[in-house]
């Protein structure tokens, strides 16, 4: 058998290998993991657009009842008292 | 840090680092490039995790953490440390996770700059597996210390950082373990 010495304590080897090769089990954790991102993103996906579209609308509609509110009265001329309407 | 597993020196002592294009390529979630890069530093991971702990079961469920979160962490992964020494953080936190044991007490530090020594070496050369055993005899905190400065040769501001202890503590750990390595080598480890 072959005996290594060394003389400073840098000089041990760096790289110790496992006994057992740890690729599988990463590999299963890499492709679960794979499974749990892709069946989360078509959910997102599907409900994205339904959701902002019917955000916009609120919105929209939100605006025009508030858009309604603020309207300015129709202007005057300076000088001329305002119409009075006669009730018919 | 040199970095023997993911760099080559040229003419002009340019640092090429051949990970980067199989960290991109990982990084869009091919897992086969990945495996490249498990297989390329998965000695020194191991390596990392079985002086740590001392235990080979342990090392290898370790090792294995690290990857896995490595992988998940890949797309936080800046290059402005080198891939081996980022794979190494991750692999020292699942140590220190796992470990869950008051390890890297704070030991008192007069002046940290008395514990200044080059690297440490031996009069007459040492068996490596006598060395090995020296070394897991130690306390766990200056084994610490020694295994990430000693032997990984990471500076103790680096080193500090990955076991989340003050650099003044890494240093005094690190004299620590000289000491109780060189009485322990002349003793004889048992």
């Amino acid at each position: 058998m072959n005996i290594r010495r060394v003389n400073r304590i840098d000089e041990l080897a760096k790289s110790l290998p496992p006994s057992r090769d740890l690729w599988p089990a990463i590999s299963a954790a890499i492709e679960a993991d794979r499974v749990v991102a892709m069946d989360s993103a078509p959910r997102r996906s599907r409900w994205l657009p339904a959701v902002g579209m019917a955000a916009a609308v609120a919105l929209v509609t939100v605006g025009i009842f508030i858009g309604r509110g603020i309207t300015p009265p129709p202007a005057t001329v300076a000088g001329t008292p305002p119409r009075r309407v006669r009730p018919t | 840090m040199a970095d023997g597993a993911t760099a080559r020196m040229t003419k002009n002592d340019t640092v090429v680092d051949f990970d980067v294009a199989l960290i991109e390529r990982a990084r869009k979630g091919d897992s086969k490039a990945f495996e490249r890069l498990y297989r390329d530093h998965v000695g020194r991971v191991h390596g990392l995790c079985l002086r740590m702990t001392r235990n080979p079961d342990l090392a290898a469920d370790c090792a294995q953490d690290a990857f896995i979160k490595a992988w998940k962490a890949l797309p936080r992964f800046e290059a402005r440390s080198s891939f081996s020494t980022w794979l190494h953080r991750i692999a020292v936190n699942t140590v220190l996770e796992k470990r869950r044991g008051p390890s890297n007490a704070e030991i008192p530090v007069e002046d940290p700059t008395e514990y200044e020594e080059p690297v440490l070496s031996f009069d007459t050369p040492v068996e490596e597996e006598e060395l090995e055993a020296a070394i897991q005899s130690l306390p766990q905190g200056a084994r610490d210390a020694l295994v990430l400065c000693g032997v990984y040769g990471y500076e103790h501001s680096e080193a500090s950082e990955m076991l989340g202890i003050a650099v003044g503590t890494c240093k005094a750990q690190l004299h620590r373990a000289r000491g109780l390595l060189r009485d322990r080598l002349e003793r004889g480890v048992k």
